[in-house]
């Protein structure tokens, strides 16, 4: 069983401009850091976010584990109207996966 | 309103291509390949790469140079090297492509993102910087490579702090 991602994510219509905002609950460990005992805490972080604009894909990210840990996002998608639908899928490097559906 | 516009380009026809090879070689062409043909394969070598030089061979591409409309926003100075923010805006005609680098990071390349909607890109987002370094977005647009760099310094690094 793959973990689901838990994000908090909304969407506003700014003009013709969706203004797209996700904060996603993640360690985004990179791999690199250590633990108050010094052992390595192993990589576990965001690989993918992609946003999708009436279901086509308009946003399509490939992330390390450079981001931050929680790390809120924004977008500006252009060409979006009132009652389009904005979805926001991730995935990570454990198999995890999240999901949010929006309506404009 | 009257200007009819063109549909947005779905898929690069063989044609713009076989252009594209012709004229700026494999980067080019690889530019114009559909950003789901892209998505599908996680570009693991240059998420992998620990120096610049490595990098940049896993990309297929060189850094480019400045454009106006690209513009990277950072703080001069970050305190907490573990969370960064940053805001990035690209506005140039027939975007593509946008990857974030932190030259100095363990793990330089932080983002590689496949645009697709019609219009002008602009995001903001968290990051971890290890040490204070020049942070570079290359945008990919027609084909061609453009960049813009902001030096941050970095108080506590945040790529190996729990």
């Amino acid at each position: 069983m793959s973990a689901e991602i838990k994000l908090r994510a909304r969407a506003a219509l700014e003009g013709d401009t969706a203004s797209v905002r996700t904060l996603v609950y993640h360690p985004n460990e990179n791999g690199l850091a250590r633990n108050s005992a010094g052992a390595l805490i192993p990589a576990h972080h965001l690989t993918q976010i992609e946003i999708l604009h009436n279901g086509r894909v308009v946003v399509a990210a490939q992330v390390g584990g450079g981001l931050s840990r929680d790390p809120a996002i924004g977008w500006r998608i252009p060409g979006a109207k009132a009652g389009d639908r904005i979805v926001v899928r991730l995935a990570d490097s454990k198999g995890g996966a999240g999901m949010a559906s929006l309506e404009l | 309103m009257t200007r009819p516009s063109p549909p947005v380009p779905a898929a690069p026809c063989r044609r713009q291509v076989i252009q594209a090879l012709a004229k700026g070689g494999l980067v080019a062409a690889m530019a114009a390949l559909p950003a789901t043909a892209r998505a599908s394969a996680r570009n693991e070598a240059a998420f992998s790469a620990r120096t610049l030089e490595a990098l940049y061979k896993a990309l297929g591409l060189q850094a480019g140079g400045p454009a106006d409309g690209i513009s990277l926003n950072a703080p001069e100075v970050a305190e907490n090297g573990a969370n960064v923010p940053i805001e990035i805006k690209v506005a140039l005609p027939g975007l593509q492509r946008i990857l974030l680098i932190g030259e100095r990071n363990a793990y330089p390349l932080l983002l590689d993102l496949a645009w697709s909607a019609p219009g002008p890109a602009a995001l903001d987002l968290r990051i971890k910087l290890g040490e204070s370094a020049p942070l570079r977005v290359i945008a990919v647009a027609g084909g061609k490579v453009h960049s813009a760099v902001r030096m941050v310094r970095v108080t506590v690094g945040g790529c190996a702090v729990s």
